[in-house]
């Protein structure tokens, strides 16, 4: 196996990783393997000395699962921290107004966003919907390259909603993440 | 090495590496072999898991044409190496004890 084919199938095998943290592993065997070949090795022989790639990522596997960087654990991770941080507040009765307080960001951040995401989502679906007709109606018009040209700004404009979607989502997550993990940072500081 | 007890001396070992200079990758691996077995693949968690701890730091360097990520010892890591030090009269007496315990297994 040459670098390239070695680094290609790392990249497969991890692809459960956070990109981020898979860009470091692979940037780490990258250089290894280089620092091997500035070394004498043959390229064939350095990748051989990095060992088996199964072998490689279980290893970090195994090791990594404390320190937040696989994909999966983003969401699982929230509710954790969401539900000791309710525990936490609702303990206390100096607490007490900060944890209503925190509610209510933390319920109406997630309503307006995730209304968002499920407006935009509705909006592909019923532009996908709505298209028929229109498709048919172009084609008894225009014939087939009118068709396929209607059918192309539909398909434009069902990916726009469908990515908006997407994106709004992803910033939901990051947003109520933030909130959570910055609210623990304080308490955690202020209890000190 | 017992597994557990090579993951805990592991860290202080590669942090000690960095005290006389920051270090690479490979270097490290290089250095850290000449006492404890340790393969690159165990070597990443350890230093992701320093990294994420403060213990050290991370700069690339560019290199024949390359990248070369190295580590910097923070004070923080530094730290964590004069713990251990002074932590050896206790570990001494812990294995000390250990030792007398398994003598009376040995005189039966």
């Amino acid at each position: 196996m040459n670098k390239a084919e070695f680094i290609k199938a790392l990249d497969i095998e991890l692809a459960r990783f956070d990109a981020s943290e898979k860009k470091e592993i692979l940037a780490y065997y990258n250089e290894l393997i280089d620092e091997k070949i500035e070394r004498g090795y043959s390229e064939a022989q350095a990748v051989a000395s990095i060992g088996k790639i199964k072998d490689v990522s279980a290893g970090i596997k195994a090791d990594l699962v404390n320190i937040r960087l696989t994909k999966r654990s983003s969401l699982s991770k929230i509710s954790n921290s969401f539900w000791m941080l309710i525990l936490v507040l609702f303990a206390s009765p100096i607490l007490l107004p900060v944890g209503i307080a925190f509610l209510a960001i933390f319920f109406s951040v997630s309503v307006t966003l995730l209304s968002l995401v499920l407006g935009f989502g509705l909006g592909a679906v019923v532009t996908a919907v709505a298209a028929i007709p229109i498709v048919i109606k172009a084609y008894a018009n225009l014939g087939i390259g009118g068709a396929i040209l209607v059918s192309g700004v539909i398909l434009v404009v069902i990916a726009a909603f469908a990515l908006l979607a997407l994106v709004i989502f992803r910033v939901t997550i990051d947003l109520l993440k933030a909130i959570v993990t910055g609210l623990v940072k304080i308490i955690k500081k202020k209890s000190k | 090495m017992d597994i557990q007890t090579k993951k805990g001396l592991l860290d202080v070992v590669v942090l000690s590496t960095l005290i006389k200079g920051d270090s690479y990758g490979y270097k490290i691996v290089q250095e850290v072999s000449r006492v404890v077995d340790i393969s690159e693949s165990t070597l990443y968690p350890i230093l992701r898991r320093l990294e994420a701890a403060a213990a050290l730091t991370t700069y690339s360097v560019e290199h024949r044409g390359r990248l070369r990520k190295y580590y910097k010892l923070t004070n923080e890591g530094y730290g964590k190496v004069k713990l251990f030090i002074e932590d050896w009269d206790e570990i001494k007496r812990v294995y000390n004890f250990i030792v007398a315990n398994a003598r009376g297994k040995w005189r039966q």
